[in-house]
């Protein structure tokens, strides 16, 4: 599981959606599994799942109709579509939301149905940006549970995110960008370097210190 | 305090408004528009008050009671984009008397304030058949507008917490539409019940008399009276006008209070039951999911089901109103069929633009341009080529006039299918703007942009170019009868061949330029 982090505007987004074919890159490469992403598109789209952003959705659809959407577009055989869409409407804990339209969907919802239509061909690559990102602690861990089994059965992960103790938690590898560029990459522990990442996070990217006098009056005594 | 809410109201719209280049065009063409209005509305009263001063008065309260109705059917509509909403206000310490006092001020002060305010000037010009009623009108000016306001604002905030309905949002967006797409119609029919009201004119000044006792033209309904010389009708209805004022600003008050701790939530729609049928029906292939997709669209997106409506409805429309009109003669009508491809055109030229961002799931699922752009046919297909027969064969029936059947149907049905594959052509080069999903279809970017117009331009010139052997043979059948049947024959054939090329070129297109199609139909936010 690799974690990309960097603050706000580093361009994690848009590295992501050069690797995943959303925005052509002006020069550079993008191999996933050994498939060029802007030379072989169809193949190396089919070895990757992507968690779509909210708007990204076909929100009116039911949960059920966008993950059998989903499975179709990827020309998986209907009887599989369907049995798997079961499937990950019962892990995912939404079998009651099936038929509600995605629009209608809270954002920890949606966020799971996006998930699921990443996850239905069973890909080889998994790319996330901000999976956890307004999901409650009961979902986030239902998530978390389901990325881990991915890892364990030989499937890679890529998140974004800019929570360091949830990345520490769950990746084994990390880079850190910023402005564009990566910073650092490597395993966790090399990244890290014996601080914790927090820390070496700061370091990189650098930290803005409060002045002495700087909101004094929010102080009252 | 109210002044701040004219401020932040008149700076909200100048952000929203010079976000874009496009942007500031549509604002200059708005203030240029609302600008034409006033002028056209100062001159017709001052005009009518010079050529017929005898109708001014009921003109005046004619027109008077209708720009209430108007602002509150404006203010319901817009009500989702409350640049004022209360919600946005709790967290700070502001009491609901503050908050009314702001609506009221932001309303008067605001675009639609200064455009009334420029009608009510021109209706004082128009009162000065008689002084007492001009000076009358002139003073209670203000009163007008706050009236107006109160009445919008107050209708709008009762009705926000069902409009927060999903569904009920859709439904009315759609009547919405429909009415103002029609509005020539009703034009037409008001315009008949006036000439039928006009030889009973008695009756009609009867019933304005009694409008001008209501609160949507009571401020007008004194200057009427004081122009009867009748002081003590013309007191009523000045107290009828302030006591409106009171109730409703007591009535704002009370809703903002609440709104302030209860706030409105959007609330979504049910379950939606079975639907299966059309999975049933398409293969279940990308071709066939994105024609199901699309379809579904077609029916819960009030975007589409707009669009959807229009197609068919569009020359439907066009033939009624020219056939009651005497417009062209009654043979002809079949023929007015070939507004169906027009619309098609636009339809199938703008679909990608109306899957705003939701189109990077095709992209990231390795969906091949091909057969993205034959499901999308297919589905616009499955609506349009049977409408395409029926646009030409029902009204035959109706009139009895067979002659022409053969030949119309070989111009609207090849014309329909070439659009169709032209239109996935051209739609990847100039994929237009289209409001965003959610939004309303009247939203930025109904219009479509410079490409849309483009896309019809090259469209039009593509289609008739292509139709030339076709719209040949129809032209040789006016002597020879059968050749009609061969122009038929020959404008199917030639109308699949487009459509088939269109769909493979335009596939090619969108293979290579899936990305740069994304981004041009994401940008303007």
């Amino acid at each position: 599981m690799f974690g990309l982090l960097g603050p706000n505007g580093a361009g994690k987004t848009t590295t992501l959606s050069m690797a995943t074919g959303l925005l052509r890159p002006d020069s550079g490469t993008a191999f996933v599994l050994g498939r060029d992403v802007w030379q072989d598109p169809v193949a190396a789209k089919a070895a990757m799942g992507v968690l779509p952003e909210a708007s990204q959705l076909f929100d009116r659809l039911t949960g059920r109709e966008l993950l059998r959407y989903s499975g179709l577009l990827r020309q998986m055989p209907p009887a599989d579509v369907a049995q798997r869409t079961d499937e990950l409407l019962d892990a995912l804990g939404m079998t009651d939301a099936a038929n509600k339209l995605v629009v209608d969907y809270s954002s920890g919802m949606t966020k799971k149905i996006g998930l699921a239509t990443a996850l239905i061909h069973a890909p080889g690559l998994l790319v996330l940006d901000e999976p956890f990102e307004s999901v409650d602690p009961v979902s986030g861990e239902t998530i978390r549970s389901i990325l881990k089994s991915y890892v364990a059965g030989g499937g890679t992960v890529v998140l974004s995110s800019h929570v360091m103790e949830l990345v520490e938690n769950l990746c084994d590898h990390v880079a850190i960008m910023a402005e564009g560029r990566v910073l650092s990459a490597g395993t966790l522990d090399e990244v890290r370097g014996g601080a914790g990442l927090q820390q070496k996070f700061l370091d990189l990217v650098g930290v803005h210190q409060l002045g002495e006098g700087s909101l004094a009056w929010l102080r009252s005594s | 305090m109210a002044a701040l809410f004219v401020k932040l109201q008149w700076r909200q719209t100048f952000n929203i408004a010079t976000k874009s280049v496009w942007a500031i065009v549509g604002l200059v063409f708005g203030i240029l528009g609302a600008f034409g209005l006033m002028i056209a509305s100062f001159f017709g009263v001052v005009a009518l008050r010079v050529a017929l001063p005898e109708i001014v008065p009921t003109a005046i309260l004619l027109i008077g009671a209708l720009i209430p109705v108007f602002w509150t059917v404006s203010s319901v509509m817009l009500s989702g984009q409350d640049q004022l909403a209360a919600e946005k206000f709790s967290l700070l310490p502001v009491t609901g008397r503050q908050l009314a006092a702001g609506h009221v001020a932001a309303g008067v002060f605001g675009i639609g304030g200064v455009t009334a305010l420029v009608w009510l000037v021109a209706a004082t010009i128009g009162w000065s058949v008689a002084w007492p009623a001009a000076v009358a009108f002139a003073v209670l000016i203000p009163l007008t507008l706050v009236n107006t306001v109160l009445i919008a604002r107050v209708v709008a905030i009762a009705l926000a917490r069902a409009f927060a309905s999903r569904a009920l949002r859709d439904v009315t967006s759609i009547v919405l539409m429909l009415l103002l797409v029609t509005v020539g119609v009703w034009a037409q029919l008001a315009i008949g019940a006036a000439a039928a009201v006009g030889e009973s004119y008695d009756q009609f000044g009867a019933a304005l008399n009694v409008v001008a006792y209501t609160p949507l033209a009571a401020t007008y309904g004194v200057s009427l009276a004081l122009l009867d010389g009748s002081m003590v009708v013309a007191g009523i209805r000045l107290l009828i006008a302030i006591a409106t004022a009171v109730v409703l600003f007591w009535l704002l008050e009370r809703m903002l209070s609440a709104r302030l701790t209860n706030p409105v939530q959007m609330r979504g729609g049910g379950t939606i039951k079975g639907g299966g049928l059309l999975e049933r029906l398409f293969p279940a292939t990308p071709v066939g999911a994105i024609a199901v997709r699309s379809l579904r669209y077609r029916r819960r997106d009030p975007r589409h089901v707009m669009n959807t409506i229009l197609m068919p409805f569009l020359p439907v429309f066009i033939m009624v109103v020219y056939s009651i009109n005497d417009v062209v003669g009654l043979e002809t009508l079949p023929y007015l069929g070939l507004f169906l491809p027009l619309m098609v055109l636009t339809v199938v030229g703008m679909d990608l633009a109306y899957d705003h961002a939701n189109l990077a799931m095709h992209i990231l699922a390795g969906v091949t341009g091909r057969d993205d752009r034959a499901g999308r046919a297919l589905a616009i297909g499955c609506w349009a080529v049977p409408f395409a027969v029926l646009l030409v064969v029902v009204p035959t029936i109706f009139t009895g006039i067979w002659d022409h059947l053969v030949p119309a149907l070989a111009l609207v049905l090849p014309a329909t299918l070439m659009v169709l594959g032209i239109a996935s052509f051209l739609g990847v080069h100039l994929p237009g703007r289209a409001p965003k999903p959610g939004t309303s279809p009247f939203g930025k970017g109904s219009s479509g942009g410079v490409q849309a117009f483009l896309l019809m331009g090259l469209g039009l010139v593509a289609a008739v170019v292509l139709m030339l052997p076709t719209i040949a043979l129809v032209i040789a059948g006016i002597w020879t009868p059968w050749f009609d049947w061969l122009a038929l024959l020959v404008g199917v054939a030639s109308g699949i061949v487009v459509l088939v090329l269109g769909i493979r070129m335009g596939g090619k297109a969108l293979d290579k330029h899936f990305p740069r199609v994304l981004a041009a139909i994401t940008s303007e936010s």
